[in-house]
């Protein structure tokens, strides 16, 4: 077949390729209109690779990574000397089976091989399909394009390091986390490597201070930023914040919702999730701060009350915490964490009245999960001590058996105790 | 096996003239009398315990010889699956599958399986448990970790149990997951450390997705201390977690194993963390733990990350020797093989193994280093189910349903890996591995005693799996041109075994304690080398199975001996005995070295 040949029927194939269309269910309008845009675009050109491949960018910084990957292959189909397609393509494919992003990486470094950050994915991806040799070559050539290249540097100190050389790994890395102090993972490799060469003392230093790293992994590479860079909503923010607490990167999730605020500060699951990812870090005061404006903004997002409701208790405002936890049991009339809550404020302040009557209620509740369930156990019975003691024993004697017939139920071992604590009350 | 062979194959191995035996699992749980859907106790409001449980133990527990069956559900007896009060009050229950609770079966002559849950008392519900005689009095007792305080179940010999929790000071507070036993102190009484997960709160919002509600992770609460319970010469516990060191370290701890990894005579414990570096509690002496997972390479990943640890499998899996550690973990990332290096340390070896490909895709909870053809080297079997609703659901073979609507976004197959000659084959096209469902707890046992290791999987909102092996089936159906038995009764007879199946169940007994040595180390002497087995109770996830090893011989019909080296240090020698039969090691009657 000739070249010309070969090209018309690409061309064929790629005018009948369908433009890939994600679900936009809930997609702010400045994305639809956004993607609506560069779909028509497409249409008008859909023999340019350029126009395929700004889509598949806006599609991946809005996380529609199916649709995004669909698009960077015609892309690089149909500009197969852009460096951009084939790389951003093997990123996304990458994260899926790194044998399947290597010659996709191998075509992105054939149309630039002075890209560091795409010799490291590269070598990355290599390590992890086992081509160690390989990927000591591709390292070392990206260390060579930016000696301040960290993942690089750490790239070769992990090899050097599963190959049996801790000494070598120690040198690598400790240029890694030189580079790169805010990295746990350079540090706590970095830390094995000075054990294994024999210096044990150094490694437990450095795991030690390690310690208080977040997961944090920043990557300078530019090309694939500019693709973040394009998200228009905070719900991608919000996406991949979530992505990240999943695995635990609370820095990440924390970086990626204050991002998302910026560009839009009027989502209150934003400003709800930044306090969760807030109060995880132990950061009571940020926490609050961001639980409070995503009430502001819309107070029956759901659980939002009630853990303003916590938080507010957390930091000893009590009268504060009294009033929200009142709020988010009239918006949910059967939440008995925030009946415990009332009771537990109540009783502080010697409110015996309101106390024991939202206890009641939380018994009528009967709450099946465990924490909640042992907790009014808990309040029930501190509640009736506090009331042997005040010489009510009728009382008493009513909220253990309260909290007795709830023990009883869910088998607890606590029951024992209350049975005789009732038996006492009523001798 | 080479790469390209399915289950079922028998091409010659390297260096091997004998033709390996097939890996059939057949599921039998329909006749085997189990009657069960475990119930998670999820609802509306998704709560995290929900999602995690799914507990299980196999465990001998009327003394008759055979293995019994206990299950542990999240929910609590009175809830049925999948309803909440909350859901009750509201009316966006889901329909009533079963009642709640826990269940227990006991094995009958036939190998059939008969609930004895109220006559054995062990109703309730809760997350896991650990099983071992903790009053030395020659039957096996149970510890049932649970979301609040945790129950000690003290066994009467006869199968029926007592709670003993008050009177042994066992209430562990917190959510405790998976528990190991180990006698750290070397008194003879066997010690309990239990593993603790988060500050559950079970008010947390957690959505996904710009809002969907779904299940909370660990990352949202503040992980827990983990527990050692001291046992006092078989009355009673003292909580001795702040002496020995544990006291201060608060991760989100889900699995847990206790063995020497060091061989320093000093028994260790390795916790897998949810999201938490794990930890490698290595004894000190003097009932001091120091964590050195980071300097010792089990703590973090290859590229230096904690992963979400779920369950443990142990074993020596490279064959020299020592003891190798596998963790599952969450969807994108792999589960993970530590090599023990025994520098002392570990490396993460799995890309060497090839072990993470199949498992990035899913979410690993019950684990467990099995040798399923008897052909000399450990394999092994994960149990998966999501906790977080997967980017694209997975179809169902043969359209089948998810066992209920609720999960349909969670389900996953498990595993079966074939170990070839140090690499792990994926060997889970054929059922009952692409099977859907929500799987937790995994053990392997011999539960038919024919000589192969049978497995018994624990899914939430579904009926349990009990997994019988073929491969003694399938030898004797070779030799005799006979039909394949299928049925859990149809048990065949030991020496109508494969020729390259043989295999040898090694029991170390210490009569003095009248038990099971936990945490000897048993070295057994080959044709084809020294193997290591231990007497451990496989913990892998919220679970514990028998604490007698087995180990596959391919086709050596006998080994040519055995060195034991007991939990107090003391190392004796045993002759060699002739294959396919249960050998009891008797701390004593050996010779010292």
């Amino acid at each position: 077949m000739t070249p010309a040949l070969t090209f018309i029927l690409a061309g064929a194939v790629l005018v009948a390729q369908e433009i890939p269309t994600p679900r936009l269910d809930g997609a702010e309008p400045a994305v639809r209109q956004r993607l609506a845009s560069l779909q028509a675009d497409l249409r008008a050109n859909s023999g340019n690779g350029d126009a395929w491949g700004r889509y598949g960018m806006t599609l991946e910084a809005h996380t529609f990574t199916d649709e995004a990957i669909a698009a960077y292959r015609q892309a690089h189909e149909l500009s197969p000397r852009t460096f951009h397609w084939p790389y951003l393509l093997a990123a996304l494919v990458d994260e899926r089976s790194a044998a399947d992003s290597l010659p996709l990486y191998e075509a992105a470094l054939d149309l630039d091989s002075d890209y560091a950050p795409a010799h490291v994915r590269y070598a990355e991806a290599l390590e992890r399909t086992g081509q160690f040799d390989t990927a000591n070559q591709e390292y070392a050539q990206a260390v060579r394009l930016d000696p301040a290249n960290a993942h690089a540097h750490a790239g070769l100190g992990r090899l050097a390091l599963a190959a049996g050389d801790p000494a070598a790994a120690a040198r690598h890395l400790t240029r890694a986390h030189e580079l790169a102090p805010e990295n746990r993972s350079f540090a706590v490799t970095l830390a094995q490597a000075h054990a294994r060469a024999g210096d044990r003392e150094r490694g437990q230093q450095i795991a030690a201070a390690a310690r208080s790293l977040g997961r944090i992994n920043y990557r300078n590479d530019p090309v694939r930023s500019s693709v973040h860079d394009l998200a228009l909503d905070a719900r991608s923010y919000l996406r991949r914040a979530n992505a990240h607490r999943v695995h635990g990167e609370l820095d990440l999730a924390r970086r990626e919702l204050r991002t998302g605020i910026d560009v839009d500060a009027s989502r209150p699951e934003l400003h709800f999730a930044l306090a969760e990812v807030l109060a995880a870090s132990g950061d009571p005061a940020g926490s609050l701060a961001a639980a409070r404006r995503a009430y502001e903004l819309h107070p029956e997002l759901e659980g939002v009350a009630p853990f303003l409701a916590r938080a507010l208790f957390q930091t000893g405002d009590l009268s504060g915490a009294l009033a929200m936890a009142e709020e988010a049991l009239r918006l949910d009339a059967g939440d008995v964490s925030m009946m415990l809550l009332i009771a537990l404020i109540s009783a502080e302040r010697g409110d015996v009245v309101r106390t024991v009557e939202v206890l009641d209620r939380a018994y009528q509740a009967r709450p099946q999960d465990s924490p909640t369930r042992e907790g009014l156990i808990q309040l029930l019975s501190n509640v009736g001590e506090a009331m042997v003691g005040s010489g009510l024993p009728d009382a008493a004697a009513e909220q253990f058996e309260k909290a007795l017939d709830l023990a009883e139920e869910a088998a607890s071992p606590e029951a024992a105790g209350l049975r005789r604590q009732l038996a006492q009350v009523r001798r | 096996m080479p790469p390209d062979a399915g289950p079922g194959t028998a091409e010659p191995r390297d260096g091997s003239l004998a033709a390996p035996p097939a890996v059939r699992f057949v599921d039998v749980t329909a006749e085997s009398g189990i009657d069960y859907t475990l119930p998670s106790g999820t609802d509306s409001t998704y709560p995290m315990p929900a999602v995690m449980g799914g507990g299980l133990a196999v465990f001998d527990a009327d003394g008759d010889g055979d293995l019994d069956l206990y299950f542990i559900a999240p929910a609590a007896p009175e809830i049925p699956a999948g309803v909440s009060a909350r859901d009750a009050r509201t009316g966006s229950a889901d329909p009533v599958a079963a009642a709640g609770g826990n269940r227990f079966y006991l094995q009958q002559e036939d190998g059939r399986f008969s609930d004895a849950t109220a006559a054995a008392g062990l109703e309730g519900n809760g997350m896991g448990c650990a099983v071992g005689d903790l009053d030395n009095d020659g039957d096996l007792d149970l510890y049932v970790t649970r979301v609040g305080p945790d129950r000690l179940l003290i066994n009467d010999g006869d199968g029926a149990f007592a709670d003993r929790t008050e009177a042994w000071n066992a209430a562990v507070p917190g959510w405790s997951s998976s528990a190991a036993l180990l006698d750290y102190d070397r008194d003879g009484y066997l010690d309990i450390y239990v593993a603790r997960y988060v500050a559950f709160d079970p008010a947390r919002v957690c959505s996904q997705h710009g809002g969907r509600r779904d299940f909370c992770g660990p990352t949202e609460f503040a992980g827990l201390s983990d527990v050692l319970l001291r046992n006092l010469g078989g009355s009673g516990f003292e909580d001795v977690s702040a002496a020995a060191g544990f006291a201060a370290v608060e991760d989100a701890g889900l699995g847990v194993l206790a063995a020497d990894f060091d061989h320093d005579g000093e028994v260790d414990i390795y916790v897998a963390n949810d999201a938490d570096p794990n930890n490698l509690w290595i004894h000190q002496g003097g009932g001091r733990f120091l964590d050195d997972g980071v300097l010792q390479g089990a703590a973090f990943n290859r590229w230096g990350n904690s992963e979400a640890g779920m369950g443990i499998a142990a074993g020596d899996a490279d064959l020299d020797l020592d003891v190798d550690l596998f963790v599952t973990h969450l969807i994108t990332e792999t589960n993970t093989y530590y090599r023990n290096l025994m520098l002392p340390g570990f490396e993460d070896a799995t890309i060497d193994t090839e072990l993470g490909a199949a498992s990035l895709d899913l979410t690993g909870f019950g684990a467990a280093f099995f040798d399923a053809e008897n052909d000399g080297d450990l394999d092994l079997a994960v149990a998966n189910g999501a906790v977080k609703r997967r980017p694209s659901a997975l179809a169902t073979p043969g359209g089948a349903t998810a066992p209920f609507p609720f999960w349909s976004d969670y389900v996953e197959p498990n595993l079966l890996l074939l170990n070839d000659s140090g690499r792990f084959v994926d060997a889970s096209s054929e059922p009952p591995w692409p099977e859907l469902g929500l799987s937790r707890a995994l053990v392997p046992a011999d539960l038919d005693g024919d000589g192969d290791l049978d497995l018994v999987v624990a899914n939430l909102d579904g009926p349990p799996q009990v997994l019988r092996n073929l491969t003694i089936d399938d030898g004797a159906a070779a030799e005799s041109a006979g039909a394949v038995p299928s049925s859990i009764g149809a048990s065949t007879d030991a020496d109508a075994k494969a020729d390259n199946s043989n295999w040898l169940r090694v029991r170390a007994f210490d009569p003095r304690l009248r038990r099971e040595a936990i945490g000897a180390r048993i070295t057994v002497q080959t044709p084809d080398g020294a193997r290591l087995v231990h007497a451990l109770s496989p913990g892998s996830y919220l679970s514990a199975g028998p604490a007698t090893a087995h180990l596959g011989l391919g086709a050596a019909d006998a080994v040519q001996g055995f060195e034991v080296v007991w939990p107090d240090g003391l190392v004796e020698r045993f002759p060699g005995v002739a294959a396919n039969q249960v050998v009891e090691l008797i701390r004593g009657d050996g010779r010292g070295r």
